[in-house]
């Protein structure tokens, strides 16, 4: 055998050999089964966890968007891991946390909390939108007689005068930006009350509900007045 | 001094004399048969064996490996797909190799249907034949639990549940192959010892006779239109043919078989390079309830059977459908054994074998694309489309989320994406009525859990306000039929 043979010879083996390892059929570590307390990383868990009700882009979902930096300064990371460990309870958000019957683990948790600031939080632009920026928490020192005129304010205009709604359902289609009822028992039975103030802070911006600083009449709404439309609305539960 | 042929043909001699190796060539792979069966029709007998062989070479390399030991099962699998060099590609060929087994073994069996082979004088053949079908596919299940992961483990249980229905010793056949009440330690050394030494010895054994049976009265002949089998007859004529037109096995009539079992092999080998192993699906663990199991191929049709059943047929169906169809095939050549040979005076049987393997195939097709068992994920992953949540009101919005929390969208779809188990609810508006939509939620039925306790008011109010929206733009909602007595004033066109 000349040498040259004996060199092509090595090197289809060589290739044969390499080549086995790059075959389409071999195991890749991509498909290898992972226990669900494994999994750690921000897609994976926000897909099977949250994108059922907060939407797959964090948007857009039945449970309020995700994808919000100003509601992510809102909430911050210390609460927004407290929630998702706990949930809330009465509402549909479920506790997420093993020791609380949830599904994920406290480094999940974390992972998901992380997450979402890293992809969707951008810091405020501007100092000054910073500070305007209302407690995230409803006080206790807030005054329901008054909410009643706040809503007449700043919210009758989309939600109708009695909120529920605009008055034809005609009115609702020719302007987007109306919104439905919103003093609906059933519907205030079934959300919380700080359900009810993020929403008036932080809008949902994805169906055309403007935030805190934008409500119709000029807005911004003082906190004391956010602080009693929420106090006021919630006494409207049944 | 002798030369090199003169002494290899005296050495060879001295053992023939001893061992009759001329004569036991000559009475085997040397047999004579009718030419025309030398045919591409007549080598997928063969193409079995071949992936038999492969089967226990495969076996051994994986023993090596292969622990049975509930704990170890499936690390030693992990081992062989990661870890080994090549180790992958070992498994692979074994379950491909099993693939093609059972695949190669079916064409053969309905060759031989369609070829009228198994009458007389091969009826022991075939029966022999369907007790080697039985047990390939007993090999193939009990490969399919030495995998020992989340699919093995449920099909091992369904297995196990439909044993358990046979009448009066279904509960000691359960114990038996489980070792125990429960599926535990002992139940996998059971089927270990199954797959590895019961199983493939049968097979062993009744491949020998099956030999042996087509040696004896020789293999069929190629059908001929308007040649009837008549026992009295028939060894004379066979006789006949293979005077006129007998060529040896080996080497003359072999040809096609070879070239047969290289595609096999390459076929196999091919299938394990390209397509891979089958990835081991988490480890068998009854707590671990997010997967979505399903059976290896071989057991898709009869998973689909058994999914779209009615489960009050289950019983029936075990105790007498599937012990008859099994006795009907090992049946068929008393039921006729003489007569036409050739299919296409025998269009009864052309029918018969289309269908069946027409329900085959669209049940597997069905178990393929199941989705019966609910998507344990799909409550909290799977998003609502986007435009079934735009232009919805507060209270419409909590109807979707109650759809999300309550587990709805594990049975229900909405535009597609969810479980299966239900109907798809996207159109839902259009054919229920308010009343209708109440009543289902609180009352279930149909393979749907009620609700009616497990829902505040608020909340089916919420539900049933969301599904009302599911409707194609432009089409109206279901309404009851009756007008209302009074006109609701301001809500004309809802
Ligand atoms: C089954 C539906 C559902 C799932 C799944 C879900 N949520 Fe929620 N989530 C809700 C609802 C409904 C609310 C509002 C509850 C209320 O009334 O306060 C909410 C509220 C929240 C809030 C607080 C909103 C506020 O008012 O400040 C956060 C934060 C949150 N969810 C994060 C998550 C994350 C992260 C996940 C995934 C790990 C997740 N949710 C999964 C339904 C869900
Ligand atoms: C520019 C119109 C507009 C104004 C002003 C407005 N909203 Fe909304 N609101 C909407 C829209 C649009 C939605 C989305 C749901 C819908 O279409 O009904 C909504 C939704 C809501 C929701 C439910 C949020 C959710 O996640 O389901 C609440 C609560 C709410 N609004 C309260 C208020 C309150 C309180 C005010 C006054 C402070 C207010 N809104 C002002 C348009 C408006
Ligand atoms: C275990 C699976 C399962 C779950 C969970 C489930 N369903 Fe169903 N659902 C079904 C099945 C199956 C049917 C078909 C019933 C029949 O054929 O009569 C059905 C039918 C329906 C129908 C009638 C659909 C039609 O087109 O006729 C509605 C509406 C419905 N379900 C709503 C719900 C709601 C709301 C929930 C949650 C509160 C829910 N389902 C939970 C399985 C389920």
């Amino acid at each position: 055998m000349t040498p040259s043979r004996l060199a092509v010879g090595l090197a289809a083996l060589a290739f044969v050999w390499l080549g086995c390892d790059s075959l389409p059929g071999k195991p890749t570590e991509a498909e290898r089964y992972r226990r669900p307390s494994e999994i750690l990383d921000f897609e994976s868990l926000y897909a099977v966890n949250c994108a059922g009700c907060h939407g797959s882009e964090g948007t857009l979902g039945p449970a309020r968007p995700l994808a919000d930096s100003l509601y992510l300064e809102l909430i911050g990371r210390e609460r927004m891991g407290r929630v998702i460990a706990e949930g809330v309870p009465g509402t549909a958000m479920p506790t997420f946390l093993d020791a609380n019957g949830g599904t994920l683990t406290q480094a999940q948790i974390d992972a998901v909390r992380d997450g979402l600031f890293e992809n969707w939080w951008k810091p405020p632009t501007k100092a000054a939108a910073r500070k305007q920026l209302p407690g995230y928490a409803q006080p206790a020192a807030a005054r329901a007689a008054r909410g009643g005129d706040a809503f007449s304010k700043y919210c009758a205009d989309c939600h109708g005068a009695d909120g529920l709604g605009p008055e034809a359902p005609g009115e609702r289609k020719a302007n987007g930006k109306k919104g439905g009822a919103v003093l609906d028992p059933n519907f205030l039975a079934l959300v919380s009350d700080q359900m009810l103030r993020t929403a008036v802070i932080a809008g949902r911006t994805d169906l055309g509900m403007p935030d805190w600083r934008a409500t119709s009449d000029g807005g911004p709404m003082t906190e004391p007045e956010i602080n009693d439309v929420v106090a006021w609305m919630s006494e409207r539960r049944p | 001094m002798p030369g090199l042929a003169e002494r290899a043909r005296r050495t060879f001699g001295w053992f023939d004399d001893r061992l009759h190796l001329k004569a036991i060539f000559d009475s085997t792979a040397g047999h004579p048969i009718p030419r025309r069966s030398a045919s591409w029709w007549y080598v997928f007998g063969s193409g079995t064996l071949v992936c038999f062989i492969l089967q226990i070479v495969t076996g051994i390399c994986l023993a090596l490996v292969y622990v049975p030991s509930p704990n170890e099962a499936y690390a030693s699998l992990e081992y062989l797909n990661y870890e080994q060099n090549l180790g992958w590609f070992l498994r692979g060929v074994h379950n491909w190799g099993s693939v093609f087994m059972v695949g190669l073994m079916t064409i053969h069996m309905i060759q031989v249907f369609l070829f009228g082979a198994y009458k007389y004088p091969r009826e022991l053949t075939w029966v022999v034949g369907c007790v080697l079908f039985l047990l390939t596919l007993g090999a193939a299940f009990t490969g399919q639990i030495m995998r020992f992961d989340q699919d093995a483990y449920w099909g091992l249980q369904i297995g196990v549940s439909i044993a358990a229905r046979i009448p009066f010793v279904g509960e000691s056949i359960v114990h038996l192959l489980q070792g125990g009440p429960i599926i535990g330690a002992e139940t996998l050394s059971r089927f270990f010892s199954l797959h590895v030494f019961v199983l493939p010895g049968l097979l062993i054994g009744g491949i020998v006779v099956h030999l042996r049976l087509v040696l004896t009265r020789g293999i069929n002949e190629f059908p001929v239109e308007g040649q009837e089998v008549a026992p009295e007859t028939y060894a004379a004529e066979y006789e006949e043919l293979l005077e006129k037109t007998g060529i040896r096995f080996f080497p003359d009539g072999v040809d096609k078989d070879i070239v047969f079992a290289a595609l096999v092999l390459f076929g196999i080998v091919g299938c394990a390079a390209i397509l891979g192993p089958p990835i081991p699906n988490g480890p068998a663990d009854p707590t671990l309830i997010n997967t979505a199991p399903r059976p290896d191929f071989y057991f898709l049709s009869l998973f689909a059977a058994f999914a779209l059943m009615p489960p009050y047929l289950e019983d029936f169906v075990i105790v007498y459908v599937l012990p008859v169809m099994v006795l009907g095939l090992f049946a068929i050549p008393f039921l006729s054994n003489v007569g036409e040979k050739h299919p296409r005076r025998r269009p009864g049987a052309v029918i018969a074998a289309t269908l069946a393997m027409t329900t085959l195939c669209v049940m597997a097709w069905e178990g393929l694309d199941s989705d019966w068992s609910p998507h344990m994920d799909a409550w909290s992953g799977t998003a609502v489309p986007t435009h079934l949540v735009e232009g919805r009101t507060p209270l419409e919005l909590q109807g979707a989320l109650v759809l999300q929390v309550k587990q709805c969208r594990n049975c229900h779809a909405l535009d597609g994406s969810g479980g299966k188990r239900g109907p798809d609810l996207s159109n839902v508006a259009t054919r229920l009525t308010e009343d209708q939509l109440v009543r289902q939620v609180l009352q279930g039925g149909g393979n749907m859990p009620a609700y009616g306790k497990n829902l505040t008011p608020a909340e089916v109010t919420a539900v049933v306000a969301f599904m009302r929206t599911l409707h194609p733009r432009g089409q109206l909602p279901a309404r009851d039929s009756a007008p209302p007595a009074v006109p609701a004033s301001g809500t004309a066109g809802s």
